[in-house]
Formats: C-alpha cells, structure tokens, sequence
C-alpha cells in the first residue's frame, strides 16, 4: 500500500515536470522493464537497446499518461510495442538462436554430462519461446513468466481478455511441439 | 511433458544481468530527453492560443471543402455494395478455430473475429446456453479494410472494421437463412437496407462438422 501512494507520488511529480521524480521511477522499473525485453528478445545486447528505448518514449510521453492505470502497466505496454516494431525482429530472432547454439557448444566442454543435460533442456525452452510469433510470445511471457492474469496482460497487449487465453493457448500447443520434435530429434 | 511441466520450466528461465555502464547511459538519455520534453510542453503551452486559434480555421477549411466535395459526389455517384472479396479463413480453418475455441472456453464463447492480422476472442463473463447454430459473417468496408467474424445464431457482436464501429445481431432463420441486424441496417442473402458502407456476406456453418 505505501508503494503504491509512493508510486503514485512519483507518477505525478514527474507527470507535472519533476526530473528527480523520473528518475526515481526509471531506477524502479529498469530492471523489470529490461527483463520482459530480455523474455521478448533472448539478447541481453537487445534488451538493453529496448529498455533504453523505453525509457525515452517514456520521457516524452509521460505528460499524456493516465493516473488511473499502472505505471508499470504503461511501460510494459510500452516494451511490448517497441518490440513488436524493431523491424530487424526476425533477425534478432535468428541471431539469438544461433547465440545460444554457440553458447551451448561452448559449455559442452565445460560441464558434466548431467550438469550439461540440464542445462540444455533449461536453453531449448528459451530456443523454442524465441520461435514463437510475437503476439504469442508476448501473452505466454507475461502470464506465464510473469505471473500476471489474462486481464492484466489483455491491457498490455490491447486485446480482449479471451484473445489473451487464445495466444497463450497457442503459444502453449507450439511450445509443445517445438520441444518434442527436438527431443524427437535428439533421441 | 505436460502443461505444468511447461510453466515451470519457462518460470525457471534466467535473465541475466544489463551491463551497468548501458543502465547509466540510459538514464542519461531518459532524462535528457525529459528536460527536453519539459522545455517543448511549456513553450506548447505558450503558443497554445495561437496554435488552437490557426487550427481551428484549419478545420473549418477542411470541413467546408469535405461538405462541398461530397456533395458533389452524392449528386454523381451511387455507391456500389459489392460482394466482400476477401475469404480471410476458409471454413476448415473456421472449424478448427471453433473446435478449439469452444473446448478452451466452454459456454463461454461469444464470438471470433478475424482481421488480416490476428483473432479476437470475445467471451461471455460467465457460461451460459449458447446457441450450436453457428454464422459466419464477411464484412468490408469501401477502403478494402475486411474483417470475418463466427458467432452464434441469437448474439450480439460489436466489432471495429476500418475506423468504423460495428455492432450486428446475429440470428438463423427456421429455413437456415442468416438474418443480420445493425444499428441503422438490416441483411438477408436478398435483401438489405442501410448498407451503404459495408459490404457483407454471411452464411451458416455446421458446427463440428
């Protein structure tokens, strides 16, 4: 409860020109806004080039925000749209993949064979969330990674409730199947 | 591996840590362009008279050279309403998106609607008897905007197309003729009144089969 006054505190102080109280909300929400990029993208490189990118929309737009909904919301919102426009998305996706392939043969090396079998297994979800198309990515990330509900996600994501639990409904069927063709693949 | 299996693994998923140098530079930036953003909203504010003032007369020109336009055009043209063209799902796609839908939200269900680029599921906040005679609807707008939708005979569907508002009832006839009504127009395969923005075509779908 005191957070949320004190949030709401600094929403309105930065709304009304107050630089420190911007800043105080970047050092807040950085970290959280850099990790769903991170979820989004699979790239520390690229999430930091959204977070950032976030911040600065945030920057100009903070005049126009809505103290009725959650600031948090807004930057997610925000996060969200800045990924689904980096137009170089697909190529990021690729690069990533082949990121974690090189990383993962690296560390073959490295580690035991148990140690090195879990290891994988946490890096072909990562593999497979990455082949998803953004919407689908998006709705599984925020309801699944981040705990939120299909009402909260549905305002993240301007849709409707029931388009939420679709996307994750389908984001769930392709994870599934990617992961089993590997393992198909593998055996 | 099952549903629950998948959750936590994708909960367990690490993020490793920003490099604190492009934390520092983005703070930075953020708020450089803040002070910037400040500095512009006062000057706005400032201008704001003369700005409302040249932008009112804007509109006042913009609208005086719509109205004489159109006028024009209502004197030399009738608009056609067409057959919708595109076919956004075929009806096995609808049967698959129907099947599933119906089994991830059991008497839920309102309706699905298709654009060009994604679906919108549209749920009923509690279950309830809903109707198994299922209409598919095709509608386009004179810009070529297009958007299909299913729903169930007895619903009521509002939906955006273009930047027009929709909002159709949907019924099916004793001899299986789709009856659509709006608010300012009606549709049967034969006849229709009201329609002059949108083209439509509708059509029952045997659920299931």
């Amino acid at each position: 409860m005191r957070d949320t006054i004190q949030e709401s505190t600094l929403v309105a102080a930065a709304c009304a020109g107050d630089a420190t109280a911007f800043g105080l909300l970047f050092r807040k929400h950085y970290q959280s806004v850099y990790a769903l990029a991170y979820r989004l993208q699979g790239d520390v490189s690229n999430a930091e080039d959204v977070a950032q990118m976030v911040f600065l929309r945030a920057a100009k737009a903070i005049h126009g925000f809505h103290s009725n909904a959650r600031f948090e919301t807004w930057l997610y919102r925000i996060t969200v749209n800045v990924v689904k426009d980096q137009s170089a998305r697909a190529r990021t996706s690729r690069r990533a993949i082949q990121m974690y392939a090189d990383y993962k043969a690296d560390r073959a090396a490295d580690c035991g064979p148990v140690e090195y079998r879990l290891l994988e297994r946490r890096d072909d979800i990562q593999t497979a969330l990455l082949q998803l198309p953004h919407k689908e990515r998006a709705a599984i990330v925020l309801t699944v990674c981040l705990d939120m509900t299909h009402i909260e996600a549905a305002k993240i994501l301007s849709c409707s409730e029931g388009t939420v639990s679709w996307r994750v409904h389908r984001a769930k069927k392709m994870l599934h199947s990617f992961l089993n063709n590997k393992e198909c693949g593998d055996g | 591996m099952d549903d629950r299996e998948l959750e936590t693994r994708l909960k367990a998923l690490n993020v490793p840590p920003p490099r604190p140098e492009l934390i520092e530079k983005a703070f930075d930036l953020s708020c450089q362009d803040f002070n910037t953003a400040q500095k512009s909203t006062k000057t706005n504010r400032r201008r704001r008279p003369i700005a409302a003032a040249l932008g009112l007369l804007g509109i006042a020109a913009a609208v005086s050279f719509v109205v004489s336009v159109s006028k024009d055009a209502s004197t030399s043209k009738v608009i056609q309403v067409q057959e919708p063209q595109t076919r956004l799902l075929s009806a096995k796609d609808w049967r698959r998106v129907i099947a599933e839908t119906q089994i991830l939200f059991p008497g839920r269900l309102k309706a699905v609607v298709a654009t060009e680029s994604e679906l919108d599921i549209q749920l009923h906040l509690e279950q309830q008897r809903i109707s198994d005679q299922i209409i598919v609807v095709a509608l386009q707008a004179q810009d070529g905007a297009a958007v299909e939708l299913f729903s169930f005979s007895g619903e009521v569907v509002e939906t955006e197309i273009g930047d027009s508002h929709v909002r159709l009832e949907l019924m099916l006839t004793a001899s299986d003729d789709v009856l659509l009504t709006g608010d300012n127009f009606f549709w049967t395969i034969r006849d229709s009144k009201g329609l002059d923005a949108f083209a439509i075509r509708a059509w029952p779908l045997e659920n299931g089969a």
